[in-house]
């Protein structure tokens, strides 16, 4: 069992790449799937059983990468795998490899690649099926080289939680009149206890450093050999205190909370 | 097909308030959080703060108020701050819309607000606050504003340079009741054998029916006659002037003063002529709909609208003062921005029916005022513009009311736009029938689908806690007041208890053969069937005035 693992924003390639997705909605833009919020997302035109293609173009700057580690976020996927494409700059496929559907997040962590390439293709078969809607949608991709894995597991485990946001109204009679606002919020919890690797705290100032305490999201990997992963912002702040002149991290408790979907009207 | 309200109705649903923006750049969209609607772009999710909305048409006293709404983004990605760089905001055109999030179905927007954003300020913190008001024209612009000017009449002196000049509707006549005219004149040209009086202007000349000069009548015409009219057009209206005669030469000391007419107009429809005419309105900044129902009662009521507008003071009074005196609402709506007018009818259907054991939420606040009580009202109608008074003082009184409280309250009502007898009883009849007993505004906290109710609706509560054995079961209200909570979904409205004369339906029936009196009625068959009256007064015998086929 893998300890927990994250991809910060920091180490996103796609970020700064040009990204093209065939057939782009105009509406809803390839670049949308190069901005923070996973609720703002990419759309193509295509019809059911057509295959929709993303494009990516690290470019010069950047060069040939070899990205082991891929994220498909908030996407609209029902069924079906798709594949990643290593390209040359015509968008012919030298190497591919499969990825495993998983509903609404998704991510690809496996082998490297057999070279490094400036192009990768990522394609969406015809054999996908896509809801609530008919038409491929995808809130954000993130890719790097690899992911960062904390060298320490969480006692006594990971805590989860599944929240919904409601407004909930009654009647003197007790007739209730209930909004959804928002829903599926899923939240995690890690606690690491005391007197543990001293490297511990270094990756830990790290995290908070990348993604300035909270303020920018990060996907969040309870396990990386595992395929659950979650778009999350962290909620509380680092605290450890010198003792026995050495740092002790005590009591570290790590919230995080997952970023919005948004919501799609038809 | 599913729309608004059929999802509103609903006891779960998913709502979500939004916001766009007709920047000149083209309609930008926002909302608490990424709505992404199928073949539109998304409403980017970084509003902060949704605003409150509160609209009213008063409650004791009719009028208008229109809060401004402030909506508070988060401006982190610089898209306003760089917006108010590269183009202006102010003005531009601002929505708020409720919709429901439903995949499968398509439905219809609700607007509940259409402004102009009139301030804005980027925040600390990366925030950025729009401020918007209401579309319409600013009410608090003073008209009439035409004065008697150098540039228009070179020989004005003291006696005449800035005096405003009256704008008349209808006929303003003091024809048998006085032994001069009922409307001033404004001496513009004091020169011996050339004096000239300005009467007052508007869309055409206004017909000088009478003229006098401290008192005794002159006639028109060439010499030996006394005065010519003498019309001009300044500044795209038309002056009405009287020009004497040589050797004709009233001074300043003199009261000249006639009875004039200007066409033959219902309130509305002189109201709505004003506004167009001397406030910069347009024909379609009125809802038609309204209009067209309201000016059909005030007509059938046989309603004339017979004043003149003699001093400049804000829209909003000049209307304040029309609502007074006509029981007429008037207000700019909201969801269209459009003016709408209503009149309380005996035949205005509810349009929904809220109860508490399903639809009203905890929270409900009574308020019935008692200290408002009217029980003899005295109302001065045939207002003499020349010489400020009222030529006609009646009064009347509920006894019923006396008894009931065992006292009597008194009050004055002036009416400077109306001079026809029996426009003045109704109207009066009309003011002891609201205040006659005490007055209630209730507030009544509702779920969202009350926003599809509409200023001035009439609503029927069934409430346990109302007045009654029973509570209210299914009394009438109008809608007077509304404050939304978008952050809540959740309307208050304040309505008016309006039971003692609306309702019944639309039907005029003659009542059965066991009807006992009008007196002796009860409300509900005082509603529902046809009583007969005094032709004479038009009134039953307890004073309440003769229900009509259309009202």
């Amino acid at each position: 069992m893998a300890n927990l693992a994250y991809f910060p924003l920091t180490d996103d390639l796609v970020e700064d790449a040009t990204v093209l997705v065939v057939t782009e909605d105009t509406d809803y833009p390839a670049t949308k799937l190069q901005n923070i919020p996973m609720a703002d997302t990419a759309q193509a035109t295509d019809p059911p059983a057509a295959i929709v293609r993303v494009r990516i173009d690290f470019g010069a700057a950047v060069g040939a990468v070899n990205p082991r580690a891929w994220f498909f976020l908030n996407h609209n996927i029902a069924s079906g795998n798709w594949i990643i494409h290593r390209t040359n700059a015509a968008w012919v496929s030298a190497q591919q490899q499969a990825v495993t559907y998983r509903k609404y997040d998704t991510k690809f962590y496996g082998s490297s690649w057999a070279a490094a390439s400036q192009y990768f293709e990522v394609e969406f078969p015809a054999a996908c099926v896509y809801d609530p809607t008919t038409f491929w949608e995808m809130g954000k991709i993130l890719c790097g080289t690899d992911v960062t894995e904390f060298s320490k597991g969480f006692s006594p485990g990971v805590e989860r939680g599944l929240g919904f946001r409601n407004i909930h109204l009654e009647t003197e009679f007790g007739v209730t009149w209930d909004y959804a606002k928002q829903e599926n919020i899923n939240y995690l919890g890690v606690r690491w206890d005391p007197d543990i690797k001293a490297t511990l705290l270094d990756e830990l100032l790290a995290f908070i450093r990348l993604t300035k305490g909270g303020a920018y999201p990060a996907v969040i990997i309870p396990d990386k050999d595992k395929t659950e992963l979650y778009y999350m912002k962290n909620q509380d702040r680092l605290n450890w205190r010198e003792e026995m002149a050495r740092s002790i991290i005590r009591n570290c408790i790590m919230n995080f909370v997952e970023m919005s979907r948004g919501k799609v009207t038809a | 097909m599913a729309t608004w309200i059929s999802e509103a109705v609903k006891h779960t649903t998913e709502p979500a308030a939004v916001v766009e923006i007709a920047l000149d750049s083209g309609t930008r969209k926002y909302g608490v959080d990424y709505i992404r609607p199928v073949g539109s772009p998304a409403h980017k999710g970084n509003i902060l703060k949704l605003p409150y909305i509160s609209n009213s048409i008063g409650d004791l006293v009719r009028t208008f108020i229109s809060s401004r709404i402030e909506i508070i983004f988060a401006d982190t990605d610089r898209e306003f701050r760089n917006i108010i760089m590269a183009e202006g905001i102010k003005n531009r055109q601002v929505t708020v819309k409720l919709l429901f999030i439903d995949d499968t179905v398509s439905i219809t927007a609700l607007t509940i607000f259409i402004g102009n954003i009139y301030n804005w300020n980027p925040m600390r913190d990366m925030r950025f606050k729009i401020e918007c008001e209401q579309k319409s024209k600013n009410l608090k612009n003073t008209y009439p504003n035409k004065v008697v000017e150098a540039a228009d009449y070179a020989n004005a002196d003291e006696w005449g340079l800035g005096q405003l000049v009256p704008v008349p509707y209808g006929t303003i006549s003091a024809l048998g009741l006085s032994d001069d005219g009922a409307f001033p004149c404004i001496l513009v040209d004091p020169r011996t054998d050339n004096v000239k009086h300005l009467v007052g202007l508007n869309t055409a000349a206004i017909t000088i029916d009478r003229v006098y000069i401290d008192k005794a009548l002159k006639n028109e015409g060439v010499l030996p006659a006394h005065y010519q009219i003498v019309t001009q057009v300044i500044g795209g209206k038309t002056h009405t002037r009287i020009h004497w005669n040589a050797g004709v030469n009233p001074t300043f000391e003199n009261v000249v003063s006639c009875d004039i007419t200007f066409g033959a107009r219902a309130p509305c429809e002189a109201w709505k002529h004003f506004l167009i005419e001397f406030c910069g309105h347009v024909a379609g900044d009125f809802d038609a709909t309204s209009y067209d129902a309201a000016h059909l009662i005030e007509q059938n009521r046989g309603y004339t609208f017979d004043g003149a507008f003699v001093t400049e003071k804000e829209l909003i009074a000049h209307e304040d003062q029309i609502r007074d005196e006509f029981e007429l609402d008037i207000w700019r709506d909201p969801k269209d921005g459009l003016i709408h007018f209503k009149y309380i009818s005996s035949l205005a259907t509810p349009t929904v029916h809220y109860k508490d054991y399903v639809d009203i939420l905890k929270g409900y606040e009574p308020n019935t005022q008692v200290t408002k009580i009217i029980n003899y009202l005295t109302y001065g109608y045939n207002y003499n513009y020349a010489r400020t008074y009222f030529n006609n003082l009646p009064y009347r009184e509920d006894a019923d009311s006396q008894a009931k409280y065992g006292a009597t309250y008194r009050s004055q009502q002036n009416f400077y736009f109306v001079r026809s007898t029996a426009v003045a009883l109704d109207l009066a009849a009309r003011k002891l029938l609201r205040r006659k007993d005490s007055i209630t505004f209730d507030k009544f906290p509702l779920p969202i689908k009350a926003f599809n109710d509409n200023l001035g609706d009439f609503i029927e509560i069934t409430h346990f806690e109302g007045k009654g054995a029973s509570g209210y079961q299914k009394r009438t209200f109008q809608l007077r007041t509304t404050q939304d909570d978008l952050d809540n979904f959740t309307r208050k409205e304040t309505l008016e208890d309006v039971s003692n004369y609306v309702g019944g339906g639309k039907a005029f029936i003659m009542g059965p053969g066991d009807l006992p009196l009008y007196d002796a009625a009860t409300a509900a068959q005082k509603a529902k069937y046809g009583f007969l009256c005094d032709p004479a007064t038009e009134e039953y015998d307890n004073g309440d005035p003769a229900k009509r086929l259309y009202d």
